[in-house]
């Protein structure tokens, strides 16, 4: 391709005006924005659909009831543990601190699939309340069951968030309530509920986006769902425009979650509040009842599942545990990294672009980065597929050109698309620490060095980089964290020959081969276990002094 | 030397921030631009600086425009409020920023000037406040700018100190023999180390006042 007078010259003049660096960041944003919009565009297209007015009200009664009652429990669970053990000393308090952020590692649906078999008519539970002289089961596979799956498996988004955010909260608020001679109920209903209701916000906004998204425990147990909609809607009936509407109807509830979260956000920024005086933790005279909270909720949301998968994998440990089971392993690993390693980059020159800019280009931007969080698993896997069939197809004559004679979908079957996906979707992640790391930073200092005589680029490796890379590598832990856990993109876009955990989880699940799902499903536990820890390891540390 | 012309600023016409600017600064001479806050002096010195885009007028540095010469390359040196050393750097790869290499011979004589070689393994969280403004200034000089800007350089120190770290930096400038601007609202800082005072009024150019002559 040649390049005539005017194009070379608009392209001095955007190599002028941002340095190749940003560039290659904006246009890799662009791409990963357009299966997105292409999809949405397709929403207006009048044509006929499988999906009936009963079926949608099912969808969007069942979907208001889960994010009410979660978002309660969740925001209860989560808030009250964080506030005792940033506020309160008590045995043990270091030691939960940590295990208590663990049920992030646990996927939805592997603990769905854990309960279930632990409530089951055979299972662990009955057995046990039998031993007592006690005959019953319980049916966890319904909208109930489902709503106790994510109570205890999301609220950990709001136990970090207010974690973090008291770690930074003045301890004056507390201590002036104390000598006010408020007691421990009205400490926590005047002082921890109001102060906290910033990051309540952050991490509930959290908790439904995740709920709303979610494919896994509500396919399992049978519930009637946006997620589970949309995938059968077009898997089962080939319908895909019905499958884009109903898509479309859930990203409207969850613009109108984002929406809802910037303006209580706005209005709650006062509450905000730097550290001036640090909190002297107070010493809890009698913590039986406090330790039995925290040890009850750790057995509930991570242990039983935990022991629930072991008890299982025993049956089909000999079978499972073998070099191939390390060579899934390794290829989930390898995949998450890279994907992870893309998200991250990108995020990062982005977020250096947009620094300290006040301009519409750079507000879209920033906006256009975090759009893919707000969109589920399946809408990414249906959009990016979808655009990718039809790239396919414009591409047709240059495949046969270079000699690939049979087939036609080259690049939608490909690792490449699967990866593409995944950026698209978990970008926000990483794009939202990153900046939040930006703005922890001194902008004196990037200004110093242009001073110092130091170009875009120049600066960007010696000043940029070095200050935020902790902020890079705890970005990179939280995209692998939510890449091992994701289930729809990966169900529909990974290659036939690729072999992930998750893949093997969800089959044997599907085929009721529950023991050979477990060891599986112990592997992302432990990857996951494992990058939960550094996660919470590296919120401890202070990496620069400064 | 350095010729600001006919300067002005806004972010939309209705809200000038700085109007009319003219000022001419001599090779080596100090100048304080005098002010309260929100009258403009900092924004003037990120304009010289390059920071800050002009919005109307003309930026000549030795009969050379450099209105709209980007800030790296304009040869201009500036010592921020906060300093903003490089935490992750120590004090003589800090001063080595602008070289090829911290090892460069500027580094050890800029060190010297300021009186802080033996303090270059440390790290900028090690240093007081005085002793991180020595590296702040040894740092842009060894740079070898045209013409050296200071925002504010003492309204980190408390009283003891700040007298103490004027006399310092007026002498390291003095020896340096280097053409420098700096922002004060403190009127003690203008006049104990300024060659001339610019009072800058809501944005404008009030009156210009030469130091020597006064003090005589």
């Amino acid at each position: 391709m040649r390049l005539d007078g005017n194009s070379t010259q608009v392209l001095f003049l955007l190599m002028k005006k941002y340095s190749i660096i940003h560039i290659i960041g904006i246009v890799a944003l662009i791409l990963t924005c357009i299966p997105i919009i292409y999809l949405l565009l397709q929403a207006f297209r009048p044509t006929e659909t499988v999906l009936s007015n009963q079926l949608l009200i099912a969808y969007i009664r069942n979907t208001i009831i889960m994010i009410l009652v979660v978002g309660f429990s969740a925001g209860f669970l989560g808030l009250t543990l964080a506030w005792i053990i940033s506020f309160y000393d008590f045995p043990f308090r270091r030691f939960f601190k940590v295990v208590l952020a663990l049920p992030l590692a646990i996927p939805p649906y592997i603990a769905a699939v854990s309960y279930s078999d632990f409530m089951y008519v055979n299972g662990l539970f009955p057995r046990l309340l039998g031993t007592f002289g006690i005959t019953k089961h319980f049916d966890i596979m319904n909208i109930h069951g489902a709503i106790f799956i994510y109570s205890i498996t999301l609220y950990p988004y709001v136990y970090i968030a207010c974690l973090s955010f008291f770690k930074y909260t003045s301890a004056s608020f507390v201590e002036n309530a104390r000598v006010l001679k408020a007691n421990w109920v009205k400490l926590f209903s005047k002082v921890g509920v109001p102060l906290a209701r910033l990051p309540l916000v952050a991490g509930l906004t959290l908790v439904i986006m995740e709920l709303v998204s979610d494919f896994g425990v509500i396919d399992y147990y049978g519930v009637q769902g946006f997620s589970t909609g949309i995938y059968k809607i077009w898997h089962n009936y080939s319908d895909f425009y019905g499958a884009i509407r109903l898509s479309a109807i859930l990203l409207c509830i969850i613009f109108a979650v984002v929406y809802i979260e910037s303006f209580l956000r706005r209005r709650l920024r006062y509450f905000t509040t730097s550290k001036s005086k640090s909190i002297k933790l107070i010493r809890v005279k009698n913590a039986r009842y406090l330790l039995i909270y925290f040890t009850l909720t750790l057995i509930i949301t991570f242990i039983i599942p935990l022991i629930q998968l072991v008890y299982n994998g025993i049956y089909a440990y000999e079978k499972i545990w073998n070099i191939k089971l390390l060579q899934v392993t390794l290829n989930t690993v390898y995949y998450t990294s890279i994907a992870s390693f893309i998200c991250v980059g990108i995020s990062f020159v982005i977020a250096n672009y947009v620094k300290g800019k006040k301009g519409i280009f750079a507000k879209t931007i920033s906006k256009l980065a975090t759009m893919g969080y707000s969109i589920p698993g399946v809408l990414v896997g249906l959009s990016v597929m979808f655009t990718f069939f039809d790239v396919d197809k414009l591409l047709v004559p240059l495949y046969r050109f270079i000699g690939i004679k049979q087939k036609v979908l080259v690049l939608s079957t490909s690792v490449f698309v699967f990866m593409f996906a995944y950026v698209v979707r978990f970008m926000a992640v990483s794009f939202n620490n990153i900046n939040a790391g930006y703005k922890k930073i001194n902008p004196n200092l990037f200004r110093a060095s242009a001073t110092l005589k130091q170009s875009t680029s120049q600066t960007f490796w010696r000043v940029d980089f070095p200050l935020m890379l902790p902020t890079l590598l705890m970005s990179f832990l939280l995209v692998f964290l939510e890449i091992l856990k994701e289930l729809p993109i990966t169900l529909m876009l990974k290659p036939y020959k690729l072999e992930t955990l998750t893949g093997f989880v969800h089959t044997y699940t599907h085929n009721e081969q529950y023991s050979e799902a477990s060891i599986y499903s112990l592997v992302i536990i432990l990857l996951g276990i494992i990058t939960v820890s550094l996660i919470m390891l590296f919120r401890e540390k202070k990496y620069v002094k400064s | 030397m350095l010729s600001l012309k006919n300067i002005s600023f806004y972010y939309n016409k209705n809200q000038m921030i700085l109007q009319d600017i003219n000022l001419e600064v001599k090779q080596g001479e100090l100048i304080a631009i005098l002010g309260s806050s929100g009258s403009g002096k900092s924004t003037l010195l990120n304009l010289v600086a390059g920071l800050e885009k002009v919005s109307v007028g003309q930026i000549l540095l030795d009969q050379k425009d450099i209105t709209d010469v980007v800030c790296e390359k304009r040869n201009i040196g500036m010592i921020f409020q906060d300093y903003a050393l490089f935490p992750h750097l120590t004090v003589e790869k800090n001063v080595g920023f602008a070289l090829k290499s911290y090892k460069d011979p500027i580094v050890d004589a800029m060190l010297k000037l300021v009186k802080m070689e033996s303090f270059k393994k440390r790290y900028p969280y090690e240093l007081s406040g005085g002793e991180k403004q020595r590296v702040a200034i040894a740092r842009s000089l060894a740079a070898q700018p045209k013409v050296l800007l200071l925002d504010e350089p003492f309204s980190n120190l408390d009283a003891d100190l700040r007298y103490k770290v004027r006399k310092e930096v007026k002498e390291i400038l003095t020896q340096a023999n280097i053409t420098s601007i700096m922002v004060t609202h403190d009127i003690d800082d203008a006049y104990d180390i300024a060659d001339r005072i610019v009072f800058l009024k809501q944005g404008r150019i009030d009156r210009i006042e030469e130091v020597k002559a006064t003090k005589l």
